[in-house]
C-alpha cells in the first residue's frame, strides 16, 4: 500500500534527518518505558491479586452459602432442640444433611413446639421441607459440588520442647504456646488446600521422630527428660511405618541419645500415611489421626514464625457445661502442618482440623450462630462463573421455595474479603488514570516529531500531491507515522516486560539491596513475587498506545495535508 | 478534411490574483484551449505568471474565477487528485524527484499512487522498465537518484511523468537547470514523447528554440495569454 511503504520509508533512520530519527527513537523509547511500567505493575498486582484470591478460596470457597436468620427461627432448626431424639440440641448443617429424616421430632413424646415458633414449611406433600437437603439439590444441580463447614472457638495450647545446643552440651528446654483459636473443619475434597500448605521440612521431620517417643505417661507438662530416652532402633520403627528411605547422621550405633541423632534426608513411601497432613489415592486430603498423639490439626503459618515445628503436641480445650458446672474439657492433638492464610483476617487464627472434632466442639458448647460459623461452601473450578453460579444457586432455591433461609455470595462479598477487593479494585482504577495520563505525556512526543517530519518532508507532500496524491492519503502517511511509532513502543516495552516478569528475582533482589531492606514483605507478597501477565494490561495498553499515537498523529497529520502544493513546488 | 481533434484541455476566462494586502493581479481572462497530440509552448518575461497558470492548468493551484475542463471533466476540488494522477503529469524545472527512493521507484510512485501493484512483474512494474529504457538509463534502475546528474534526474522525470499513460504532460522549464547539450536531449524527448504517443504537451518555457518546435505558441503579457 502506497501510504504504508511512504511512512516506512519516513520512519527508517537516516543521517540526512538525524534530529528527527532521535526524536523518533526517544518517543519510541518513553513509551516502551511506560508500556513496560504498566505491564510489570499489573502482572505484578494480577499475580498478588490472584494469589490472594486463591488462597482465601482455598480455606474457604468461591461461594459460600449461609443460613439465614429465617433458618435459625425455622421449626426446621429449632425442633431438634425439644427432640429427645437429637439429645434436646439443634443440628449443624452437616448433621441434618446425614441425618435420615428431616426433623427428629416425635410428637407422641417430645414436649409441644411453642405457639411463638414459625409455622412448619411443608411442601407439596404435606411434608415438612428439608431446607438442608433442598439448599443442597439447588447447589448442585447448578453445577458445583457444596461442602458443609463449620467454625467454632477454643483454646489452644502447645508444647515445644526443644533440644538446644550450648556450648556446655545438649540442653533440652519447654517452652508453651496457648492461643484463643477459631477452629474450622477440613474439607478433604478441597483440592485448592494444594496451594497453601508449606512443605514439611528436616527440622519438622526430626522433630516428629523425637516427639513419636514420647508415649502418653510421659505427655505431662514436666521437665522434659524422657527425650534421653530416645533410640535409633525406635525411630528406625517409627519411620518404617510411611518413609522409604531415611539418611540418619548416627554416630553411635544401637541405643543412642536422640540429640546425636538427626535426619538429613528423608523419602516418603508411596501410599504410605505419613503423621502430617497428606492426600490418599483418591486425592482427598488427610488429617491424620494417632492413637497416641491425637488429632492432627493444620496451623497458620505465623505458628511456624513462632518456632511450632510439625510433631508439636498439645491439646485443644473448651467449656462444656455438665450437671453441676461448666468445666475446662481438652482434646489431644498435635501439629501436622502448616498453611499459608495469605492476608485475610482470620488467617492468623483459624486452626484447621477434622470435622468431627469441630462438630464434637462446637455441639458441646453454647455458641452463638453466625455466617461465619456453620454454612455450605461451593467449589467449581472456573472462578471466572461465580457470579452466573451464584445467580443459578439462587434461582434453583427461589424453584425450591428456600430462597428465604439461604444467602449465596460470592468470594467478593465476603464480609473480611470485601474491603480488600475493594481496595485493590480502587488501586487498579486509580493506576489505570494515571496510566493513561502517562501514556498521554509519552505519546505526546510523537506530535513533536511528526511536526518536524512534516516540516523535513514539505517538498515531498508537494511532488506526491503533483502526482495524484490525495489530502486523506498524506494524512494517513503521517498518522500512520504516529501509530507504527506508538505500536513498535508498546512492542518493545511488552517484550521488555515479559522479560522482567520472567526474571523478576533478579529485579527485587537489586531493589532490595538498594534499599538495604526487603523490597517488599513475605508476610503479605509470599517468598516470592507472584506476576502473571494481565491479558488486560496488555489490551490496554496496547489498544490505548495505538489510539493515543494516532490521536498524537492527527494535527500534524491535518497540518501536511492540508498543505497547498503550488505553494510548496513554487518555492523550490 | 482532417478529422476535428478531441480537446485535451480547455481553460475559460481564468482570473488569478493575489492580496499582499493590495490586490496583485496574475491573470486576467486567460483563455487557452489545447487539443490532444498538440504541443503548446507559453513563453514570457518572468513573474508574468507563467507557472501560476501552468500550475492552474495542471489543478495544483486554483483560479479566482472561470472554469477549467480537461478531457470533457469540469474541474472541482473533489476530482483533482484523480485528475493529477490519472491524466495530467509534471516535469518541472528543479526533477522533484524523491531522494530516498531509486530511479524505478521514483518512475513507479503515480502507479502506487493510483493504487496499481508495482509488485515485479506487474504491468506498471513493465510499464515502469520500459519507460526507463526508452529514456536510457535502464543501467541506473535501482540507482538511488541522489547519485544521478541533473540531466539523468530529468529524464527519470520525464519516465514517471508518463508512467500513468496520462493524456497531458505539463512541462514548467524542463531544460532550466541543464546544459545546452542535455536541454536538446530532454527537449527532442519530451516531443518525440507526444508526437509518439499522441499527448498533448503544455511546456512553460524561456526557451525560444524549445517553443519553436511546439505547434502552438503563445505569449503571456499583460496578465493575458496572445497567440504568436
Amino acid at each position: 500500500m502506497f501510504e504504508l511503504s511512504v511512512a516506512r520509508k519516513y520512519l527508517t533512520p537516516r543521517w540526512r534527518q538525524l534530529s528527527v530519527s532521535i526524536i523518533s527513537l526517544i518517543s519510541i523509547l518513553v513509551i516502551a518505558l511506560v508500556v513496560w511500567l504498566i505491564v510489570v505493575f499489573f502482572s505484578v498486582t494480577n499475580g498478588l491479586e490472584k494469589g490472594w484470591v486463591n488462597k482465601l478460596i482455598a480455606l474457604t470457597s468461591p461461594i459460600r452459602v449461609t443460613p439465614t436468620e429465617a433458618y435459625y427461627n425455622s421449626y426446621y432448626y429449632l425442633v431438634d432442640g425439644i427432640s429427645a431424639n437429637s439429645d434436646y440440641a439443634t443440628k449443624s448443617i452437616h448433621e441434618k444433611l446425614s441425618a435420615d429424616n428431616s426433623s427428629s421430632y416425635d410428637p407422641s413424646s417430645d414436649e409441644e413446639a411453642p405457639k411463638y415458633w414459625s409455622k412448619p414449611d411443608l411442601d407439596s406433600n404435606g411434608q415438612l421441607k428439608d431446607l438442608v437437603k433442598e439448599a443442597y439439590n439447588a447447589i448442585q444441580n447448578a453445577g458445583s459440588s457444596p461442602r458443609p463447614y463449620e467454625v467454632t472457638t477454643s483454646n489452644l495450647r502447645l508444647r515445644l520442647i526443644r533440644n538446644k545446643s550450648e556450648p556446655a552440651g545438649h540442653k533440652e528446654t519447654q517452652a508453651f504456646l496457648s492461643q484463643p483459636i477459631l477452629l474450622g473443619s477440613l474439607d478433604p475434597k478441597n483440592q485448592a488446600m494444594e496451594q497453601t500448605l508449606i512443605p514439611v521440612s528436616v527440622n519438622d521431620l526430626n522433630n516428629l521422630y523425637t516427639m513419636l517417643s514420647v508415649g502418653p505417661e510421659q505427655n505431662t507438662e514436666e521437665a522434659p527428660d524422657f527425650i534421653a530416652q530416645t533410640s535409633v532402633k525406635l525411630l528406625r520403627e517409627k519411620r518404617s511405618a510411611f518413609l522409604k528411605t531415611v539418611a540418619i547422621k548416627e554416630p553411635v550405633q544401637g541405643e543412642s541419645p536422640s540429640k546425636k541423632i538427626t535426619i538429613t534426608k528423608a523419602e516418603v513411601k508411596k501410599d504410605a500415611s505419613p503423621l502430617w497432613v497428606h492426600t490418599d489415592a483418591n486425592h482427598e486430603y488427610i488429617l491424620p489421626y494417632d492413637a497416641e498423639f491425637g488429632d492432627g490439626i493444620l496451623v497458620p503459618k505465623a505458628f511456624r514464625e513462632a518456632g511450632v515445628l510439625v510433631g508439636d503436641r498439645g491439646y485443644i480445650s473448651y467449656y462444656a457445661p455438665t450437671t453441676s458446672s461448666v468445666q475446662e474439657q481438652r482434646l489431644p492433638i498435635y501439629v501436622a502442618g502448616f498453611y499459608d492464610s495469605g492476608i485475610i483476617p482470620i488467617g492468623g487464627k483459624l486452626v484447621i482440623a477434622n470435622s468431627q472434632l469441630v462438630s464434637l466442639i462446637r455441639s458441646s458448647h453454647q455458641q452463638e450462630e453466625t455466617a461465619n460459623t456453620n454454612g455450605i461452601n461451593v467449589r467449581f473450578d472456573d472462578l471466572n462463573q461465580a457470579d452466573s453460579i451464584k445467580e443459578k444457586i439462587q434461582a434453583g432455591f427461589k424453584a425450591a421455595g428456600v430462597d428465604k433461609y439461604w444467602r449465596a455470595e460470592t468470594y467478593k462479598e465476603y464480609e473480611f474479603t470485601k474491603d480488600l477487593l475493594q481496595q485493590l479494585k480502587s488501586d487498579k482504577t486509580l493506576f489505570t488514570l494515571i496510566s493513561t495520563i502517562i501514556i498521554i505525556v509519552a505519546c505526546s512526543n510523537i506530535i513533536s516529531m511528526l511536526i518536524i517530519l512534516v516540516n523535513d518532508k514539505k517538498v515531498e507532500i508537494g511532488i506526491l500531491r503533483s502526482m495524484g496524491a490525495s489530502c486523506w492519503s498524506i494524512a494517513a502517511i503521517f498518522g500512520t507515522c504516529g501509530v507504527v511509532m506508538g505500536v513498535l513502543g508498546s512492542l518493545t516495552g511488552t517484550v521488555a516486560a515479559v522479560i522482567t516478569l520472567n526474571n523478576i528475582d533478579l529485579l527485587i533482589s537489586f531493589l532490595s539491596k538498594i534499599q538495604g531492606h526487603n523490597a517488599f514483605n513475605p508476610v503479605f507478597y509470599g517468598e516470592t513475587l507472584p506476576n502473571e501477565i494481565s491479558v488486560e494490561a496488555l489490551l490496554f495498553v496496547i489498544m490505548s498506545t495505538a489510539m493515543i499515537s494516532l490521536v498524537a498523529g492527527v494535527v500534524p497529520a491535518i497540518k501536511a495535508s492540508l498543505l497547498r502544493p503550488s505553494a510548496i513546488l513554487r518555492s523550490e | 478534411m482532417e478529422p476535428q481533434k478531441k480537446i485535451a484541455l480547455e481553460a475559460k476566462q481564468l482570473h488569478k490574483a493575489f492580496y499582499n494586502p493590495n490586490k496583485v493581479s496574475i491573470l486576467d481572462g486567460v483563455d487557452l484551449t489545447v487539443h490532444q497530440g498538440e504541443t503548446v509552448a507559453i513563453m514570457g518575461r518572468s513573474g508574468e505568471g507563467k507557472s501560476t497558470l501552468l500550475q492552474i492548468l495542471g489543478t495544483l493551484d486554483s483560479a479566482c474565477k472561470g472554469s477549467l475542463t480537461i478531457l470533457d471533466q469540469a474541474v472541482t476540488r473533489y476530482n483533482k487528485s484523480k485528475i493529477r494522477n490519472c491524466n495530467l503529469a509534471f516535469v518541472f524545472q528543479s526533477f522533484h524527484l524523491l531522494d530516498d527512493y531509486t530511479a524505478l521507484e521514483n518512475i513507479l510512485l503515480p502507479a502506487s499512487i493510483g493504487r496499481h501493484s508495482i509488485e515485479a512483474g506487474s504491468p506498471a512494474y513493465v510499464r515502469g522498465c520500459e519507460l526507463l529504457e526508452h529514456v536510457g538509463l535502464s543501467d541506473r534502475a535501482h540507482f538511488n537518484t541522489k547519485l544521478l546528474s541533473g540531466g539523468e534526474k530529468q529524464r527519470v522525470a520525464i519516465a514517471r511523468a508518463l508512467c500513468n499513460d496520462p493524456e497531458i504532460i505539463l512541462a514548467d522549464e524542463p531544460s532550466g537547470n541543464l546544459d545546452r547539450q542535455t536541454a536538446h536531449l530532454i527537449h527532442s524527448l519530451l516531443l518525440t514523447f507526444a508526437k509518439e504517443r499522441n499527448k498533448s504537451l503544455i511546456v512553460v518555457t524561456h526557451d525560444e528554440e524549445l517553443a519553436a518546435l511546439c505547434d502552438t505558441r503563445y505569449q503571456l503579457e499583460n496578465h493575458k495569454l496572445y497567440p504568436q
